[in-house]
């Protein structure tokens, strides 16, 4: 039977390339959907000790073929010891990065095995019915996305579009195996053979890397006003990129091109400055995190995809910002906008308001946000602050970083614990879940990767849970020899009902989003990348009502969820009554007999 | 010598536009091209003929019957034959099954080079050259930039270009290139071309024809691993926030603000 989830390990005069790394992330969370395990397949010359790196960012095992043959890729060689591989090990998927390499060797293989190939796929799916690959891939010029399924043949084989898959961050711990694989290449004629390896000029950063890029287009005006952008890449530490017109305008290099005939990125941050934002420019960058556009015309298409667009001169905006950003970054503290109160001197949390919504941010992305004493105690303060701030009226919770909401609790610190620890750090925590679960403001969950353990049972002491469809849930314990100890086998019960409480809890298994959702764990499931504003919006939402009858309604639901019905019922009679009390549901009852909107936020 | 052009008559995607209603793509009125790689092809193969004596240039196309116009407008930029294989069995074939009836074609035409645009602008696949190759058990060599038959005309130099690096080589006939879009200049109609084109014919291959050299498990929609599950137009973003009319220091602020809240700075 087919298994395991091969990874082709594209290397270059000895070099990994970046896009193998991502596909050994991708494939790990593929490999974990299905119970299977990462197999990358390192073909080259005096390579064998490169292996071992492989591991460290998420592969089981490495199959080496280590032969002078295999130096320069070249078709034939590549193919026939990678069908080798996959006639030998018969896998259940195949993955490669859609490199011209790869665009030239996949459909080699793929006619020699007889299956069946998706190009350049841009997301990778495992469906939790049939545990069949789904590869979305865009075709029509990026028009259209179509998914695309291999069902009866096997391997099944994708190429996937470098920059788009997350690589995993190195983990030393990790063990695998390495195995050398020998392939005799002597049938291999001399119908090619290549002359002359002529390496391009080597051109300074590789925009497809950046974390931050600054790009400009044709609006920036003149190369004068472009050093402006320049100047703005190197103040926040980035890189300077531009549209097509940028570049045919001599502003900026050709490599440093963005869109369909230049490089398709993904930084976390993306400034676009005077650029219109033609489709074509939109399909390489429309995956940024965070998209800021700055234009003259308000009705730039560019503002279509941005976040935050300001319509304005480039000219007039860069020189504050550049400065405004230097005077923050001197100040060695993050920038604290005028609106937002800030608690300061936390080590694990991020904590913010803005809007009168309060953003609380679990913050150790290295340690996959998970919960220590530290990190609970913070909570804590910050819980206790926002018990009494009456100007917040919503709460987000949320994971730094692009893996884990919350991965669980620190079990480090947990080995060495004897009894009154164990029941000081359960105290603690159900403790300020409960408080957390209590607060009179709405609180909403953002769950954007591993809700594991301590996580899952942060996430289920807020109001609403909203998961981006990476988000993986599971209450582990047991595999510890131990059990959930901060609330989880008294709230899960009380979400997805006994049976399935029991099930999630003695199997210790993680579920994806989709099952997640198909329980009741979150209320939606939704784009990665479009989790903030999915839940900043239903914030608004939120708070477009009545809030004093949000909390109220809160606070009914609350008490009723401990007691039984004919009390419960006793409290919604309680809080109703109470509403008649307060000017807002006068309010709120002219203003709907008077057919205009509600102006609730004058109470 | 013999050599193959394989074309695909494909929609001018640069032209698609989104129904802003039903966000679905408006087919209607998009005129049929030649996919731009498959007449860069065509250019490079045409260039090559006037180089060596007793050659001639066949182009192949696979598709509807309405894909006989493309075949048309490759005749009169100067080839010399033309086919077209289409078959009702062929219909809802994935690059597997398309590369395994063209296979059969050019076999069945006989060939000494093939040369195949390097991807069709609405599939986007670049998956059927290297395919048809490995079918045909040829050689072959993508990203071709340039190329060059080599002074004792058994064997081709081309210049191949990937991401960092460019690769001299050199492939003995047969063999099959990838050619990418911009090779040489464009070869323009001309009336003496167009009124040529019309006398000759385009040959039809159906089914019929290639049952000899084909598996019916391997061809069309059955004999296609691949299928198309579903469809959809990219999900447009939820909209962000658009600010107007603020000062130079109002508008620092939102966007210092937004990086804040962002944890970028």
């Amino acid at each position: 039977m087919s298994k395991d989830i091969y990874v082709f390990i594209e290397q270059r005069d000895g070099n990994i390339q970046n896009v193998s790394y991502e596909l050994l992330g991708e494939a790990r969370s593929l490999a974990e959907d299905l119970g299977q395990r990462v197999v990358g397949v390192l073909l080259g010359s005096d390579i064998v000790e490169k292996a071992n790196k492989l591991i460290k960012y998420g592969a089981d095992e490495v199959i080496v073929v280590d032969d002078a043959i295999l130096k320069e890729y070249m078709t034939e060689p590549y193919t026939k010891a990678l069908t080798k591989i996959i006639k030998e090990n018969d896998p259940e998927i195949l993955l490669i990065g859609a490199t011209s390499i790869g665009r030239d060797l996949g459909p080699r293989i793929s006619a020699r095995i007889r299956t069946g190939l998706t190009a350049d796929c841009t997301s990778l799916y495992i469906d939790p019915e049939t545990k069949g690959l789904h590869m979305t891939r865009p075709a029509f010029g990026g028009n259209l996305m179509a998914v695309i399924q291999c069902k009866n043949h096997r391997p099944q084989m994708a190429t996937i579009r470098p920059g788009v898959m997350q690589t995993l961050e190195k983990d030393e711990s990790r063990k695998g195996i390495v195995r050398k694989v020998v392939v005799d290449f002597s049938d291999i004629g001399n119908n090619v053979e290549i002359l002359e390896v002529i390496k391009k000029e080597k051109k300074n950063s590789d925009i497809t890397k950046s974390k931050y890029i600054v790009s400009g287009g044709r609006g920036v005006g003149n190369a004068e006003n472009f050093k402006l952008l320049g100047d703005l890449a190197s103040t926040i530490g980035g890189d300077l990129a531009g549209s097509r017109a940028a570049v045919d305008s001599g502003w900026v290099d050709a490599d440093k091109q963005v869109g369909q005939t230049g490089k398709t990125v993904k930084p976390e941050l993306y400034i676009a400055c005077g650029i219109s934002g033609a489709i074509q420019h939109v399909a390489g960058m429309e995956n940024s995190g965070l998209i800021i556009a700055i234009n003259k015309n308000d009705t730039a298409p560019i503002f279509d995809v941005a976040d935050l667009g300001i319509v304005g001169d480039v000219k007039s905006i860069l020189p504050p910002l550049i400065a405004a950003i230097n005077k923050a970054k001197s100040e060695g503290m993050d920038y604290v906008a005028p609106s937002s109160d800030k608690y300061l001197g936390m080590e694990n949390i991020l904590f913010n308001i803005k809007n009168r919504i309060a953003y609380l941010t679990i913050n150790r992305p290295r340690f996959l946000n998970a919960l220590n004493r530290k990190t609970l105690l913070e909570i804590e303060a910050v819980v206790e602050k926002l018990e009494k701030d009456e100007s917040v009226q919503v709460v987000i919770v949320r994971g730094a970083g692009g893996r884990a909401f919350v991965a669980g609790a620190d079990i480090s610190k947990m080995i060495d614990m004897n009894e009154e620890e164990g029941e000081e750090i359960s105290s603690l925590a159900q403790s300020v879940f409960s408080r957390l679960k209590n607060l009179p403001q709405v609180v909403i969950g953002a769950i954007n990767g591993y809700a594991l353990g301590g996580g899952n049972e942060l996430a289920m002491a807020c109001d609403i849970r909203i998961a981006s469809s990476r988000a993986k849930f599971g209450q582990p314990e047991v595999k510890l020899g131990l059990i959930p100890g901060f609330g989880g086998t008294q709230r899960l019960q009380r979400i997805v009902g006994q049976g399935l409480s029991k099930e999630l809890i003695f199997t210790g298994e993680m579920i994806s989003a989709e099952e997640a959702f198909r329980i009741g764990l979150v209320s939606r499931v939704v784009a990665p990348e479009a989790l903030n504003r999915v839940v900043n919006d239903l914030a608004m939402k939120i708070m477009s009502n009545g809030m004093k009858a949000v909390k109220l309604a809160k606070k009914s639901i609350n008490e009723g969820g401990s007691i039984d019905l004919d009390n419960g019922l006793a409290v919604e009679n309680r809080d109703w009554t109470s509403c008649f009390t307060n000017e807002e549901s006068k309010e709120g009852m002219s203003a709907f007999v008077e057919k205009r909107k509600p102006k609730f936020n004058d109470f | 010598m013999k050599i193959l052009v394989c074309m695909k008559q494909v929609p001018d995607t640069s032209e698609v536009t989104l129904d802003p209603v039903t966000n679905t793509l408006i087919r209607k009125g998009i005129r049929s091209i030649i996919n731009p790689d498959d007449k860069a092809g065509i250019e490079a193969a045409l260039a090559l003929r006037d180089k060596i004596e007793d050659c001639t240039v066949t182009v192949v196309s696979m598709g509807p019957q309405q894909a006989e116009m493309a075949i048309k407008e490759a005749l009169a930029m100067g080839c010399d034959e033309g086919y077209l294989v289409s078959d009702r069995k062929f219909g809802g074939s994935d690059t597997l099954a398309t590369s395994t009836i063209l296979a059969a074609a050019l076999k069945k035409i006989g060939y000494d080079l093939i040369i195949t645009g390097r991807q069709a602008i609405d599939g986007d696949t670049a998956q059927v050259g290297p395919q048809i190759a490995e079918h045909l058990g040829i050689p072959h060599v993508s990203y071709v930039e340039e190329f060059d038959v080599d002074d004792e005309e058994d064997a081709l130099i081309v210049l191949r270009q990937f991401e960092d690096r460019y690769h001299k080589m050199r492939i003995k006939f047969p063999c099959l290139l990838t050619a990418i879009s911009g090779y040489g200049e464009p070869k323009y109609l001309t009336v003496a071309g167009v009124y040529e084109a019309d006398k000759k014919e385009v040959k039809h291959f159906n089914y019929e024809d290639l049952k000899d050299l084909l598996d019916d498990g391997c061809i069309g929609l059955k004999g296609s691993p691949t299928k198309v599950v579903k469809s959809y137009t990219k999900e447009q973003k939820t909209q962000g926030t658009l600010l107007k009319g603020l000062t130079s220091n109002e508008a620092v602020e939102a966007i210092m603000a937004r990086l804040n809240e962002g944890h970028i700075l």
